[in-house]
């Protein structure tokens, strides 16, 4: 097997943890990271001679520390004592733990925070992470260069937070790691593969925080909700790209070691003896139609309940527009337009295609067609793609004729 | 890409690999290694073949024999599902999972699944 690549499989599976270790050592990412760099230019030179080592993790690892102490002697950058003490052999949980804290800190643009976490944690290159979110290459370099320079002005500490700022700091952490998520779900047609990628990536860097922080239950709630969500990639778009609404989906076709892996790390979030948190709830409530064999199997009640908890503990309303469809199956079309005008005043849900695509429908049912076409006709002037447009204006189209 | 790793072990070799604490306690800690970087998906170790059974197909014939299989050559002791960017990085994790006494061959098989992008050529 070609030696550069085997180099590139072992940067993937080494460079978080070497690189962890490097910055608590130098106290900076950046230069972490280029010392790790200097590390595996080294393996490429010696590999293709010498054959890779049986331990390749513990190779670069000595090459890099020599590199980082030299240069913390020889730039004075820490009490040298310091260094010595501090270069006992790394890959600790917790500077691992410390270089995830660091990509996702608050002080970086949001947009800066996924593609460091990507980079530093996930061991992508600058091109990859580029063609996963559509910019250049070049706009990528810059982008992940000018955020390990702003953590460095900043003189964040190399660190995990405390306690107290640890709840605050960890829901920033998950946060990204869902971004990452959806940016490749949203994906569908054919030659964004590349962006599904970035589904997987996001799953890898949440069951890497899940491994470091076992206790804390909403990080294995969303290990369990990209699963159980990523379960039914298959099923959700048709043959010509279309997409497949949930009741309609061949269930057959859902990824059945997906579900087994989100359903036990939901299980161990449930288990973990604290409230749950939002990823859990949304979680559970992908279980509900995960556990359901046929669409009219799903427990709408348990459904419902979970959209109210969920209403409680982030409010927002999609949350309500998803609460309406769940009671529109557990209580039927009056319970659920009551939800539906609740929010209707809402700005976000003014320009939400799917909310007069659900209202539409619900009118529809109550036998109030010419309301419902007329909520639909809006839905498909709303609709981001032509192709929503064309089956919105559909529905439309039938509601008024079948009069 | 999605791997599945089999364990294979030789079939005369299956009864001796009984494993050692000092095996199980290596084993662990490779297990814990691959949960903890976020490649593991799932994973099992496999009884001997004797608590076996294989259904064969053959000759328009269907027939059952009981393990232990005594007539394969290798026989699949456990297997992992994991998660890994390339064939590449599979292999260099099988290459540092912790290897057999010496007295017995064993071999880490690593197949990737077919993928859905496999099939968009596929009417």
């Amino acid at each position: 097997m070609d030696v550069r690549r085997t180099v590139e499989a072992v940067w993937r599976i080494e460079a978080p943890r070497l690189v962890a270790f490097l910055a608590r050592l130098v106290q900076d990412v950046g230069l972490a990271e280029e010392i790790a760099q200097e590390a595996f230019i080294s393996a490429l030179e010696q590999w293709p001679r010498d054959g890779v080592p049986d331990n390749p993790g513990a190779w670069l690892t000595s090459v890099a520390r020599r590199r980082a102490v030299d240069l913390i002697r020889r730039e004075r950058l820490r009490d040298q004592k310091y260094a010595e003490v501090a270069a006992e052999p790394g890959g600790e949980d917790s500077d691992l733990l410390s270089l995830i804290f660091i990509a996702c800190h608050p002080v970086l643009p949001r947009e800066s925070r996924a593609a460091l976490a990507l980079r530093l944690v996930g061991g992508l290159g600058t091109e990859e992470i580029a063609r996963a979110f559509l910019v250049p290459s070049a706009t990528m370099g810059q982008r992940i260069s000018r955020a390990k320079r702003t953590l460095s002005e900043a003189q964040v500490p190399y660190e995990v937070p405390g306690d107290d700022e640890l709840p605050h700091r960890l829901s920033a952490v998950l946060e990204v790691v869902y971004l990452i998520f959806t940016e490749g779900y949203s994906s569908t047609s054919g030659e964004e593969w590349i962006r599904r990628d970035l589904t997987e990536e996001a799953m890898r860097l949440g069951r890497v925080l899940a491994g470091l922080m076992p206790r804390e239950p909403e990080v294995h709630g969303l290990v369990a909700l990209m699963a159980l969500q990523s379960s039914r990639f298959r099923a959700r778009v048709g043959p010509n790209g279309e997409p497949v609404l949930l009741q309609d989906q061949d269930r057959s076709r859902w990824d059945r070691t997906l579900i087994a892996h989100g359903l036990a790390a939901l299980g161990r979030a449930r288990r973990a003896g604290k409230p749950l948190g939002p990823y859990t709830v949304q979680a559970a409530i992908a279980a509900c139609h995960t556990r359901a064999h046929r669409f009219e199997d799903t427990d709408w009640d348990a459904v419902v309940a979970l959209y109210d908890a969920l209403g409680q503990l982030a409010p927002s309303p999609v949350v309500e527009l998803n609460r309406a469809v769940a009671l529109l199956h557990a209580d039927g079309p009056h319970a659920a337009l009551a939800v539906l005008d609740g929010i209707r005043e809402q700005p976000r849900m003014a320009r939400y295609h799917l909310y007069g695509a659900v209202r539409g429908d619900v009118l529809l049912k109550l036998g109030r067609r010419d309301e419902a076409a007329e909520e639909l006709e809006r839905a498909a002037g709303l609709a981001p793609t032509l192709r929503e447009r064309t089956l919105l204006m559909e529905r439309a189209a039938a509601a008024n004729r079948d009069q | 890409m999605r791997v599945m790793v089999m364990i294979k072990v030789s079939g005369a070799d299956e009864n001796k690999i009984a494993p050692t604490a000092e095996m199980l306690a290596e084993m662990n800690e490779y297990n814990e290694r691959l949960v903890k970087a976020g490649v593991m998906l799932d994973g099992g170790g496999l009884r001997p073949s004797a608590e076996g059974a294989q259904v064969v197909f053959a000759g328009g014939q269907t027939s059952v024999v009981d393990g232990p299989f005594t007539e394969s050559k290798e026989i699949i002791a456990g297997y992992w599902i994991w998660q890994v960017k390339s064939l590449e990085e599979a292999v260099e994790w099988a290459r540092q999972c912790p290897g057999g006494t010496g007295d017995t061959r064993e071999v880490l098989e690593i197949r990737p699944y077919y993928e859905e992008s496999d099939f968009d050529n596929l009417g």
